[in-house]
C-alpha cells in the first residue's frame, strides 16, 4: 500500500502561484470578488503564506495546503467521521457526512480547512469549465486539498484497463504537474526508490510545524546553501 | 531553391564532413545527457488538444482538456520546448477568457454619444462596409490612420501590418518584455544584430540588474524552469543569485543577497564592479586578450571614472561589499550578469560590458546569439500615443487590435482621453473597456482557444520556435479573427489593400507560414525532450532530416503537436564574429556618476511636499494582457495577503515615521493626482522610495476589472513616470 507524499523544494520555488491556479481550476474551487477577499473568505486549497526562515532576510513564500498528516488533529475531532486518514495516507473529506461543525477547521494548526459560508458560485457562462471529476461542495461543509484524489482513481482505472502496475507518472496532482520551476515532487514515501523518498531524507528536509507531532506528509526542502 | 549560400548551409555541409567527429566522444556525452532527460510522451492524449497561450510574447504551448466538446482546463503542452508541460498562473487562467460573461457577443456600432455605451448589433457585412468606407475616405486626408496592438511576431501580426500599411497607416506596438529589446546593447558590443540568449540554467552565479527572473523575465515559464535548475540540479553545486532591484521583487525575495538600488544607481554599481574587475585584473584574460577591441580604453575610462569610494557614496553600498561582489563575480566558473528587458540603454551597455569582462559569451551559463536574424524593427506605441495626447497627431482612423495600449503603466496617464481626438475608432478587443467604450465600431476577435495560431516565440535557449495550432473549439459567440475581418475590408476597398491581403481567413495565413517553414527543411514539429535533443545532434552533425516529410504530413505533425522548433544554434557564433571584426566594442562608460548624482538629487527641491520617489512596477499577476481573468486578482500582493487591490511598498523607516504597518490603507498623493493603496512594509528598501503596484483600473471593463477603482496612472503628472514624487497620507 503506497503512502502518498509531496515534497516542495523551497530553493527552486519562485512563489509564482501557478500551483494556486492549477488547484482552483482542477478542483472547482470558486472564483472570488474583492468583497469576498475583504471578508477574509477567499477559497484557496493552496496558497502562499509568508514565513520567517532562519538565515533568510526576506520572508519565504511557503506554498501551504493540507499537510495530509499521519496524525491528523482534524480527524481526531470530527464527530461524524467525515474527515479521516485513508489507508494510503490521504486525509479524506466526505462532504455528505460533514455537518459543518467546524471542529476540524479549529483543530487544524495549518488553517487549511475551509468552510463554505455560501454556496459556490460561478457566472452562468462559466459552468462549462467545471471539472466533471470533482464534486461541488454545498454551503455548510468543510473542504480542502485532496492530493487530487480523483486523479488517482482515474489512473487506477487506466492502468487496470491497460493491465499494468501504477507507475509514478500515472498519478500527479495538478499543482505538481504545472509547477514552472519544477519545485514539487509527488509519490510514494514508503517506496525507497521513489524520488520523494529520496528527497524527504535530504538534510534540507523539514515538515511545517512538525514539533506539534502531526507528522505531515508534505515535506519542504529549505532554501539556501 | 535559393542560389545564395547561407551561413546555415555552410554549417550543414561542413557539418556532414564533421559528423564523424561530433558523434564521437562529444556526441556520446550529449546523447547520454539527452537520455537522462525526462523523455515524456511524443504526442498528446486524445482528450487534450494543443493551442497557444497569447498572454505574453513567450507563446508557450498549452493543451486544453476537452470533455464532451467543452474546454475544461488549460495546462502546459508537454511537447512544447519552452515549458515542457509547465505553465504559469496567467497561462492557466486563459480558459476564463473563453467563458468570460462580459465578452462582446458580436460586431456593433455606436448609437449614442461617445462614452455613453449605447450600441446596435450589426452584421459582419455591415461592419466591413463601415470600416471600408471610413478607410476609403482617409486617402485624401493627411491625417494618417494609426493601428496599435500588443507586440507579436508571426504571420498573423504580419497580416495586420500589411493591411494597415496598404491603407497608409502608421503601425505601432506596445512592447513585449523580450530579449529583442536588449538587441541594441548586444549589437553595440558584439556587432551581431540578433537577440542575446541567456543560458540561465547552466550559470553558477547570477548577478541580476532588475531582471525579474522569478516572475516575467523574457519568457516566464522558461525563466522559471531555468531558475529551478540553476538553483538545484543533480551533480552540480547550487547557483548563487544576487539581485539588484529597486524593490523587493519576487526575485529579490528569492535571492541570496538583495541590493536595493534605483535604476540610476544600478548603472553606477555595474560600472563600479567593472572598474574593480579591471583594476584588480580579475577579468577573463583568455577571452579579453583574444577579443580585446577597445577593451584597454574601456578599462582605463572605467577605472578612472568609477572610484570605489565614489560608487559607494552614490549607491550607499559599503566599499567592502562592492569589492566582494566584484571578486565573487569574477571568481566563479560560469558567472552571468542578467538585466531586465526594459532596462535603460546605459544599464544594458554596462551589463553586456560586465559579461564581456567575465568572458560570458559563447559558453555554458553565459550568453549566446540567437540562430536567426530577428524581423525588422517595430515602432513602439509610446511615441504615437504621446503624440496624440500632445495634439501633434490626430488620426482619421484609430485601430486597436487589443486593449494593451490602455493598460500599460508606462504610457500617458489616460490614453482613452487622448484617443478621443481620433475621428473614428475601431476596436478588435473581445471585451468592452475604456478604449472600446470610446470606439465607434466594435469588431470583437476570438479568444485564444478559439483562434488559429502561428506566433514566433520569444527567443530563449531551447531554440527557434513557432507556436502553431488550430482552434480547439468553435467560437462561442459571433466573433471573428482580425485577419479575416481585415481580409473582407481589403476586398471591399480594392486597390493596394486588396493586393496586400490575398488571404481569406486566419487559417490561410497559418497554413502559408507552415508551407514556408516546411520549405526551410530544418527543425521539426514539437516533440519530446529526447527527440528534440536527438534532432539537435543530427543537425549539428549536418544531417537535416525534416525535408523528408510531405507538406501535408508536415502540416499535420506541427498542428497536432502545437508548434515547430529548430533547436540548432551555433555556439561559436559570437566568438567567430568578434574575431572577424577585431574584437569587442565597449561603449564609453561616460561620466555616469555625475549623471546619476544629478538624477538622484534632481527633485529633492520638491522634497518637503512630496518626499518619496515613486517607482511603479508590475507583477506576473498584474501584467497579464487580459484583465478579464478573475483568478489573477486573487494572486495580487501575495504572500503578504493583499488580494484584489493595489498595494504600495514602503521602507520600515517610512512606516515608522507614519505610524502605519502592513495592511494599513494610505492615500498616495502626487502633484498630478491621488489614489488609495494598501501598505506593505518592506525592510531593506530605500527610505526615500515607495513602490506602487500597477493594477489597471478599468471602470468601464468587465465585472472583475471594474472592481479595481484607481491605478497608478492617476498619479502621473505631465512627463515621465520616473520623475514622479509623492507623499503618503494615512486614511
Amino acid at each position: 500500500m503506497p503512502r502518498w507524499g509531496l515534497v516542495i523544494d523551497l530553493d527552486r520555488c519562485t512563489g509564482c502561484q501557478a500551483c494556486v491556479v492549477a488547484c482552483k481550476h482542477e478542483n472547482n474551487v470558486p472564483l472570488s470578488t474583492s468583497a469576498v477577499a475583504a471578508a477574509g473568505r477567499l477559497m484557496t486549497w493552496m496558497q502562499l503564506v509568508p514565513v520567517e526562515m532562519p538565515g533568510r532576510a526576506a520572508p519565504t513564500a511557503l506554498p501551504l495546503m493540507c499537510q495530509h498528516c499521519d496524525r491528523p488533529p482534524c480527524a481526531d475531532v470530527c464527530p461524524t467521521g467525515a474527515t479521516y486518514l485513508n489507508p494510503e495516507g490521504i486525509v479524506a473529506q466526505i462532504y455528505p457526512r460533514c455537518i459543518g461543525c467546524r471542529y476540524c477547521t479549529n483543530a487544524c494548526p495549518y488553517g487549511v480547512k475551509l468552510f463554505n459560508w455560501t454556496a459556490p458560485e460561478w457566472p452562468e457562462s462559466m459552468a462549462g469549465m467545471q471539472n466533471p471529476d470533482v464534486s461541488l461542495r454545498p454551503t455548510g461543509v468543510v473542504e480542502k486539498c485532496t492530493f487530487c484524489h480523483h486523479r488517482l482513481m482515474q489512473a487506477r482505472e487506466q492502468v487496470a484497463a491497460e493491465g499494468r502496475e501504477l507507475a509514478a507518472e500515472d498519478y500527479v496532482p495538478a499543482c505538481v504537474q504545472t509547477c514552472p520551476a519544477e519545485a514539487m515532487s509527488f509519490g510514494d514515501l514508503d517506496d525507497p526508490h521513489s524520488e520523494v523518498a529520496s528527497l524527504a531524507s535530504s538534510p534540507r528536509a523539514f515538515r511545517w510545524m512538525e514539533e506539534l507531532g502531526t507528522k505531515p506528509k508534505v515535506v519542504y526542502l529549505r532554501e539556501g546553501e | 531553391m535559393s542560389a545564395s549560400f547561407s551561413r546555415r548551409d555552410f554549417f550543414t555541409y561542413s557539418g556532414s564532413v564533421l559528423a564523424g567527429i561530433t558523434l564521437g566522444e562529444w556526441g556520446r556525452r550529449h546523447l547520454a545527457r539527452a537520455d537522462a532527460l525526462a523523455s515524456g510522451p511524443s504526442r498528446l492524449p486524445a482528450e487534450w488538444a494543443p493551442s497557444v497561450c497569447r498572454d505574453c510574447a513567450a507563446a508557450c504551448g498549452i493543451r486544453v482538456r476537452m470533455v464532451d466538446g467543452a474546454p475544461v482546463k488549460v495546462e502546459g503542452n508537454p511537447l512544447c520546448p519552452i515549458g515542457r508541460g509547465r505553465l504559469c498562473a496567467s497561462g492557466q487562467a486563459g480558459i476564463e477568457a473563453y467563458y468570460d460573461p462580459d465578452r462582446l457577443i458580436g460586431p456593433a456600432k455606436r448609437t449614442g454619444a461617445r462614452g455613453e455605451n449605447r450600441w446596435t448589433a450589426i452584421t459582419w457585412d455591415e461592419a466591413t462596409a463601415i470600416l471600408a468606407s471610413r478607410l476609403s475616405g482617409t486617402r485624401a486626408t493627411e491625417r494618417r490612420p494609426l493601428a496599435i496592438g500588443m507586440e507579436e511576431r508571426g504571420p498573423l501580426a504580419d497580416g495586420w501590418t500589411k493591411f494597415w500599411t496598404a491603407c497608409d497607416a502608421r503601425v505601432a506596438w506596445t512592447p513585449a518584455q523580450t530579449s529583442a529589446r536588449l538587441r541594441a546593447g548586444f549589437l553595440a558590443l558584439t556587432g551581431i544584430d540578433r537577440e542575446p540568449l541567456f543560458d540561465l540554467e547552466h550559470a553558477t552565479y547570477v548577478l541580476s540588474f532588475g531582471a525579474p527572473i522569478a516572475e516575467t523575465w523574457l519568457s516566464p515559464v522558461w525563466a522559471q524552469r531555468s531558475f529551478g535548475r540553476f538553483r538545484r540540479q543533480a551533480g552540480r553545486s547550487r547557483g548563487r543569485l544576487v539581485q539588484v532591484d529597486a524593490r523587493r521583487s519576487a526575485t529579490a525575495r528569492k535571492a541570496d543577497e538583495w541590493l536595493a538600488l534605483t535604476p540610476e544607481q544600478q548603472v553606477v554599481l555595474a560600472y563600479g564592479l567593472a572598474a574593480i574587475i579591471a583594476r584588480e585584473s580579475r577579468g577573463n584574460r583568455q577571452f579579453l586578450d583574444r577579443f580585446a577591441g577597445n577593451h584597454a580604453e574601456f578599462e582605463r575610462d572605467v577605472v578612472r571614472t568609477y572610484l570605489p569610494d565614489e560608487v559607494s557614496a552614490l549607491t550607499g553600498i559599503p566599499v567592502v561589499t562592492i569589492l566582494r561582489l566584484a571578486r565573487e563575480l569574477s571568481a566563479t566558473t560560469q558567472p552571468l550578469v542578467a538585466v531586465a528587458a526594459d532596462a535603460s540603454r546605459e544599464l544594458t551597455d554596462a551589463v553586456f560590458a560586465l559579461n564581456a569582462l567575465v568572458g560570458a559569451y559563447d559558453r555554458p551559463g553565459g550568453i549566446y546569439a540567437a540562430a536567426t536574424a530577428p524581423p525588422d524593427g517595430i515602432e513602439d506605441a509610446a511615441g504615437p500615443i504621446e503624440a496624440i495626447a500632445a495634439g501633434r497627431i490626430r488620426p482619421a482612423v484609430l485601430a486597436l487590435r487589443d486593449g494593451s495600449a490602455l493598460r500599460r503603466s508606462s504610457l500617458v496617464e489616460r490614453p482613452d482621453a487622448a484617443f478621443a481626438s481620433a475621428d473614428f475608432i475601431v476596436s478588435f478587443s473581445p471585451y468592452l473597456d475604456e478604449t472600446s467604450t470610446l470606439a465607434d465600431l466594435l469588431l470583437p476577435a476570438h479568444t485564444p482557444i478559439e483562434s488559429w495560431h502561428a506566433v514566433r516565440a520569444a527567443a530563449v535557449p531551447p531554440g527557434e520556435a513557432i507556436a502553431c495550432a488550430a482552434p480547439v473549439v468553435k467560437p462561442r459567440l459571433d466573433t471573428r479573427d482580425p485577419a479575416e475581418t481585415l481580409a473582407h475590408v481589403a476586398r471591399a476597398l480594392g486597390g493596394p489593400a486588396a493586393a496586400a491581403c490575398p488571404w481569406t481567413t486566419a487559417e490561410d495565413l497559418v497554413i502559408g507560414e507552415l508551407e514556408r517553414v516546411g520549405q526551410m527543411r530544418r527543425g521539426g514539429a514539437y516533440t519530446s525532450a529526447y527527440e528534440t535533443e536527438w534532432l539537435l545532434q543530427l543537425e549539428k552533425g549536418g544531417w537535416w532530416t525534416s525535408g523528408s516529410q510531405t507538406p501535408q504530413a508536415f502540416r499535420q505533425a506541427v498542428l497536432g503537436a502545437g508548434g515547430w522548433v529548430d533547436p540548432f544554434f551555433q555556439d561559436g557564433e559570437i566568438r567567430s564574429t568578434l574575431d572577424a571584426r577585431h574584437g569587442l566594442t565597449f561603449s564609453s562608460p561616460g561620466a555616469a556618476p555625475a549623471i546619476a548624482a544629478a538624477a538622484l538629487h534632481a527633485s529633492s527641491s520638491a522634497g518637503a511636499q512630496f518626499p518619496y520617489r515613486l517607482l511603479i512596477f508590475e507583477t506576473s499577476a498584474s501584467r497579464a494582457a487580459d484583465p478579464n481573468l478573475p483568478v489573477l486578482y486573487e494572486l495580487l500582493g501575495q504572500p503578504e495577503g493583499i488580494p484584489w487591490q493595489p498595494w504600495v511598498e514602503i521602507a520600515g523607516e517610512t512606516a515608522r515615521s507614519l505610524g502605519i504597518d502592513t495592511g494599513a490603507k494610505v492615500k498616495v498623493v502626487s502633484p498630478g493626482g491621488a489614489m488609495s493603496a494598501i501598505v506593505m512594509v518592506v525592510h531593506g528598501m530605500q527610505p526615500d522610495v515607495v513602490a506602487l503596484a500597477h493594477v489597471p483600473a478599468l471602470p468601464e471593463g468587465g465585472r472583475w476589472a471594474r472592481e479595481i477603482r484607481s491605478d497608478s496612472r492617476q498619479l502621473m503628472a505631465a512627463g515621465s513616470a520616473a520623475a514622479t514624487r509623492v507623499r503618503l497620507e494615512r486614511v
